[in-house]
């Protein structure tokens, strides 16, 4: 599965070993290690990431986790916590599934 | 005008007796024990008190054939020893089972989270209160648009004013409190006053998701959003994260929102990839119905994604050994068809949603709806139209047929 990442200029995921973002034409700097110990590619998501205005941090955040991302089916987030503001992102090992129409 | 069921009655026709004895292979394999459900959706019956414009179930009437007390503790023990870290309960209506709250204590006395998602018509203080002692967590409550469209599309007049009590019950009660809308042709242009709503009810998380031409939704296909609509509708979703994140309600899309355009890196900046990864049915989604069939995701169709029923082998066994829920472990590129099957992003998307594909075409493997789809049929100049060419037949989880029409887009 290719590892995505999005590009600095326009925000549209493109694939890790792109020299060039295929929807706006822009280039894309190259991987490169994170102090961390992430991918390459996760580090490169990060610079990347940095240019692109909301969500950014977020992202950043998550960058050196290689855990997937979890959806919450049926409107619960995954691991929401009822004493706080915000849900917290989980630890779930992929997507999650849709909602029926219910 | 296609030919076929009645758009009229039933509106909650009787569910069939569970399919049993469905065949399972010999030995699981080494990746049907690497995925294991953290995630269950158990309808805990299908009767309903509100009638659904969009209902995909059907619900209403109660199976015929639907778990005892007994069978449903049995089951919670199945789920806590297979890992399941969440269970949320649904139905029809969930509290409309005698013993749910019997159940509700045996998820969280297992370990395991209870939630539930809920239209809300019949929750009291008193009942909120019941929930939050049997360790309920965290609740959902459906709302689809201001009033008069809430309960056009819940089928219920009143529904509106009930779903904001129920909300309201429920916070006061202790309970985390989410909301959750259906986006289609009549909720779309309400979405940030359903926002403001659940915004004033102090709801922490908004989950949205397209409305999928399953069940009553397939009876009214004009009620559906075309893919052309998405390119209206995700740049007001980005506009409305950004309200979300100032009120501090965590915007959750649906896995049926999608896919890897523009506000991808936006709408899912909460989420460990910063964007989606296909389906996650059968790999850490887990479906029940209320007769015990074992399913990959809650949503899809009973026929044929039901992998066995909990009465004829554990658990363990169906998820480890049944076809159906071995799918999407084992979907690849090659199992796409249509756009889906040469997009940039199919091997990570793999067409998205199973449920929405399959709900259309009566086949996984194809989504047309898709918003890097539809940008990129309009930078060609083209729009794509579902149109559908059969009905569904009427009953609990059943869908009709679509057909694609590609069209220029004239100036």
């Amino acid at each position: 599965m290719s590892e995505l990442l999005p590009c600095g200029a326009c925000g549209r995921h493109v694939k890790a070993d792109e020299t060039a973002c295929p929807f706006c034409g822009a280039a894309l700097s190259p991987p490169r290690p994170c102090a961390g110990g992430c991918s390459g590619l996760a580090a490169a998501r990060l610079a990347r990431a940095a240019l692109v205005a909301a969500g950014a941090a977020l992202l950043g955040a998550a960058a050196c986790d290689s855990s997937p991302s979890v959806v919450p089916p049926y409107g619960v987030p995954p691991h929401f916590d009822a004493g706080t503001d915000s849900p917290q992102d989980g630890g779930a090992p992929t997507d999650g599934s849709p909602d029926a129409n219910d | 005008m296609i030919e076929g069921r009645p758009r009229s009655l039933p509106i909650a026709p009787r569910a069939r007796p569970a399919l049993r004895h469905l065949p399972l292979a010999d030995e699981a394999r080494d990746v049907d024990r690497v995925w294991r459900p953290t995630y269950a959706v158990w309808e805990l019956t299908l009767k309903c008190d509100l009638a659904c414009a969009h209902c995909g179930s059907r619900a209403g009437r109660t199976r015929p054939d639907e778990l005892d007390t007994a069978e449903c503790l049995d089951l919670v023990a199945q789920m806590a020893a297979l890992g399941v870290v969440e269970v949320s309960v649904i139905g029809g209506e969930a509290y409309l089972r005698d013993d749910w709250l019997t159940i509700v204590r045996a998820i969280h006395d297992a370990g395991m989270r209870c939630s539930m998602t809920t239209g809300g018509r019949g929750i009291t203080a008193e009942l909120a209160r019941a929930g939050a002692e049997a360790g309920l967590h965290s609740t959902s409550v459906s709302i689809d648009g201001n009033e008069a469209t809430h309960d056009r599309l819940r089928g219920v007049a009143g529904a509106h004013r009930s779903a904001l009590a129920a909300a309201a019950h429920l916070k006061a009660a202790g309970i985390g409190l989410g909301v959750n809308t259906q986006i289609n042709r009549l909720s779309m242009p309400e979405l940030p006053e359903v926002l403001e709503t659940l915004i004033a009810l102090g709801a922490r998380a908004w989950q949205i998701q397209l409305t999928v031409a399953m069940g009553r939704a397939a009876d009214d296909p004009d009620l559906l959003l075309q893919p052309e609509d998405l390119l209206e509708l995700f740049p007001l979703l980005a506009k409305l994260k950004a309200r979300c994140d100032e009120a501090r309600v965590a915007l959750w899309p649906g896995n049926n929102v999608g896919y890897f355009g523009p506000y991808e890196s936006i709408l899912r900046a909460g989420m460990q990839r910063g964007h989606m990864a296909s389906c996650g049915a059968g790999c850490t989604t887990l479906g029940i119905e209320a007769n015990g069939a074992i399913k990959g995701c809650p949503s899809l169709h009973t026929v044929p994604w039901t992998g066995g029923n909990i009465r004829d082998a554990s658990l363990q066994d169906i998820w480890e050994r049944s076809a159906p829920l071995r799918y999407m472990r084992d979907r690849t590129v090659d199992d796409l068809w249509g756009y889906c099957r040469t997009c940039y992003y199919a091997d990570v998307c793999r067409a998205g949603c199973t449920w929405t594909g399959f709900s259309l075409f009566g086949k996984p493997g194809n989504n047309p709806l898709c918003h890097h789809r539809a940008l990129e049929m309009r930078k060609q100049g083209k729009r794509e139209r579902l149109v559908q060419v059969e009905a569904p037949p009427g009953a609990p989880f059943d869908h009709g047929m679509f057909e694609i029409v590609v069209e220029e887009i004239s100036s």
